[in-house]
């Protein structure tokens, strides 16, 4: 073909306009594709959490938090979501079952019956997700472990966010965290000792001066 | 088309002052309240919260109803506000303190901003009722700096936590005293509200001991006097050729049609910003620049405090957030010597944790690592310095070109420093870098001079004074030449209250208004 002057403006305008279009069907992409590999809780029926599951979600919350903790207020907080919450009692249950199933392959045993360490390995996939940079593992996440995603931004982060709240606290030094009843007197005294002590469930619970 | 005696918009802490006021003398009220209903006590949003770590949506408006814009350097003002029953108030730190009496006379004694049309001695009664009215714990004994006041605390002070208490001697040592914080915070059972038990969480507090204007609210209704309206938008409010406001219109958030309510007396009191949008929304044939605009002055005078943040280290812990509240603080710099080449300044020891580091707490891989990672959070002490500001031409109130769901403009702020702000700012340094030595703190870092926070408190934006030219409200906080339209709140106020919170100078104005309204109006 001739290149002639009519021709190059044709070329010229057939080019910027299909780049056009191809620009903003790839930024639409980014955002469906984004969109779609960083999952949303589904929604699903509020209901009572079983008592199995509650003890698997302990479990983790146990495992995750490796020092000693009062497990009442994440207790509270698992029950609460799930039924109060949509989409949380699903995915409780979902996560007890990944659990499960993961400890089985590894072990033989459920979750609650593996080790500490295999228990670790296991919720350790949340945290590869959490520090995951780059498209490439956005990618890889999203295609093959989207379960895992929600596990971690609707579980393992409330466990962290709570356990920083609260336990963390203890552990630093304090008597209490703020959100429990403390008293007038303490605040204006040093800082005093905690002990430690059992409740009815075997795990450890402490005792507050007020 | 609905009817009351007075009718007023916002339900913060101003506007439910008047309306539990107003009912309590017999009268009808209607207040209505763009946000949602909020419930008090705050048992359920303590809970969602604090236990369940939940935000519950329902709280918050949507940006076609909530939003601002912005230019300048501060963007936080709509972030700071809260459109739900009670207003900003629900979530306060309830400092109550008074402006001391050379803050009503900038002018006369310093040469910057204006002087209030008000004296101390005018609003001390009033400061003395407002302090009862919301349970103000206090004592002015350890506090030198403090006004001449004619009665006492309703209630005894929060004493100075442990730390504080060790801080107060090294700062005595250097000249410098720090001492308790009047706040709205029961120290024992007033009335039928219980005392403070410590909980912590004051932004949410369970059980009414911090003061929530959501108190008084539900008692001015279950007088049967008043009615709360949520959920409606007030959209303008007309007045005839002589300035009196004569209708309000209003619309339900969800809801197409537009309604209109009668009252003999109207009260804006929904903050500085919202407050002046109003006005200026309010724009007709009679009042072609908005309601009380004839000045142009609607939307100018905006101020904010400046608070700055500076982190102390020290080697030994000193277990902040121990006590919910703050205890330890410093009025001995709020009239200094240089005061008009720069602000005066209130330092505070804050109640708050460090939260830098809960950023990263969440990526650890297991709590062990959280508590390392936060190893160091009980070493550090956070220090509030907290500057008054001046208005400024570059400081101001507009309508914006972005508009809500109703087809209205929204509100657009614009702000920058001036310099007085950064002589201000170079003064807290002062200030700081004297904290930190006399404390012995081994690390000490101050915020950048933009880097400021407003603690919330926006003023001015409908100023009072004496002259209208200068000023959109007089005194009592009724637009100049009306007879019964007002516009409460520290959004009348010239300039900041000084460097000291201005709800309770709000709220003791609101009462002075009352009695005002009372006398030549009802």
């Amino acid at each position: 073909m001739r290149v002639t002057r009519r021709n190059l403006i044709k070329i010229l305008a057939v080019t910027i306009g299909g780049a056009a279009i191809g620009f903003t069907i790839l930024k639409w992409q980014k955002k469906v594709i984004k969109r779609w590999l960083m999952p949303n809780l589904k929604d699903g029926p509020t209901d009572t959490l079983e008592d199995g599951i509650l003890q698997i979600l302990l479990t983790a919350t146990e495992t995750i938090a490796d020092v000693p903790i009062d497990t009442l207020h994440y207790e509270n907080l698992f029950r609460w979501r799930s039924e109060n919450l949509r989409g949380y009692n699903n995915l409780y249950n979902k996560f007890a079952r990944a659990l499960n199933s993961s400890a089985k392959r590894l072990t033989g045993k459920d979750f609650i019956g593996a080790d500490r360490e295999t228990q670790l390995r296991i919720l350790d996939k949340t945290y590869q997700i959490r520090m995951s940079t780059g498209k490439l593992n956005l990618v890889r996440y999203g295609i093959f472990e989207r379960d895992w995603i929600l596990f971690d931004r609707y579980i393992i982060r409330d466990i962290l966010r709570l356990f920083i709240r609260t336990d963390a606290w203890i552990m630093l030094g304090y008597e209490s965290w703020p959100g429990k009843v403390r008293g007038l007197r303490r605040y204006r005294v040093a800082p005093g000792k905690i002990k430690l002590k059992s409740n009815s469930l075997g795990r450890q619970r402490r005792s507050y001066y007020v | 088309m609905s009817e009351s005696t007075v009718a007023i918009v916002g339900t913060g802490i101003i506007g439910t002052t008047f309306a539990y006021l107003l009912s309590k003398k017999g009268y009808d009220v209607v207040i209505f309240e763009k946000g949602p209903e909020y419930p008090y006590p705050h048992v359920s949003q303590h809970k969602e919260k604090i236990r369940y770590l939940y935000d519950n949506p329902a709280y918050r408006l949507p940006k076609d109803l909530k939003n601002l814009t912005y230019s300048g350097i501060y963007s936080r003002a709509d972030r700071e506000r809260e459109m739900v029953v009670g207003g900003m108030a629900i979530r306060w730190e309830a400092i109550t303190l008074r402006m001391t009496p050379n803050d009503f006379r900038t002018r006369s004694l310093y040469g910057y901003g204006e002087n209030w049309p008000l004296t101390y001695s005018d609003l001390e009664p009033y400061y003395c009722t407002a302090e009862e009215l919301m349970g103000v714990s206090g004592k002015d004994s350890d506090n030198p700096f403090a006004p001449e006041r004619s009665k006492p605390y309703p209630l005894p002070s929060f004493e100075l936590g442990y730390y504080d208490k060790i801080f107060a001697e090294m700062l005595r040592e250097h000249g410098i005293v720090l001492h308790t914080t009047p706040q709205a915070r029961t120290r024992v059972p007033y009335g039928d509200r219980s005392a403070c038990v410590n909980i912590g969480t004051c932004f949410v507090c369970p059980i009414g001991a911090r003061y929530s204007p959501n108190y008084h609210l539900q008692k001015a209704v279950q007088s049967g006097l008043c009615k709360v309206l949520t959920n409606v938008t007030v959209k303008r409010i007309i007045t005839d050729k002589s300035l009196e406001a004569k209708t309000l219109v209003y619309q339900h958030n969800d809801s197409r049609v537009e309604k209109e309510h009668h009252a003999k007396v109207f009260i804006v009191a929904n903050g500085a910003i919202e407050s002046a949008r109003l006005l200026l929304l309010s724009a007709d044939e009679r009042n072609p620049n908005g309601i009380g605009n004839e000045s142009g002055n609607v939307g100018k005078n905006l101020t904010f405090h400046h608070m700055w943040g500076g982190n102390l280290k020290y080697k030994e812990p000193v277990y902040p957030g121990r006590f919910g509240g703050l205890t330890g603080q410093s009025h001995q710099f709020l009239d200094p010597p240089d005061r008009g080449k720069h602000g005066g300044i209130k330092v505070e020891f804050s109640s708050n944790v460090l939260a830098y580091r809960r950023k990263g707490s969440i990526e650890q891989r297991k709590g062990s690592e959280i508590v390392e990672y936060m190893r160091l959070m009980p070493h550090w002490r956070r220090i509030h310095l907290t500057a008054e500001s001046i208005p400024d031409p570059k400081k101001y109130v507009k309508l914006s070109d972005k508009k809500d769901r109703f087809g209205d403009l929204f509100a657009h702020v614009h702000y920058e420093s001036s310099d007085f702000d950064y002589e201000s700012y170079r003064f807290c340094t002062d200030i700081f870098k004297k904290f930190a030595f006399a404390t012995k703190a081994t690390e000490a870092k101050l915020g950048e001079v933009d880097d400021f926070d407003s603690a919330s408190h926006h003023m001015g934006a409908c100023c009072m004074g004496n002259d209208k030219r200068k000023s959109v409200v007089d005194q009592f906080s009724k637009i100049h030449d009306s007879s019964n339209l007002f516009v409460a709140g520290s959004g009348n106020f010239p300039g900041t209250s000084g460097a000291i919170n201005p709800t309770l100078t709000a709220v003791a104005m609101a009462i002075r208004i009352v009695d005002y309204i009372l006398d030549q109006l009802l």
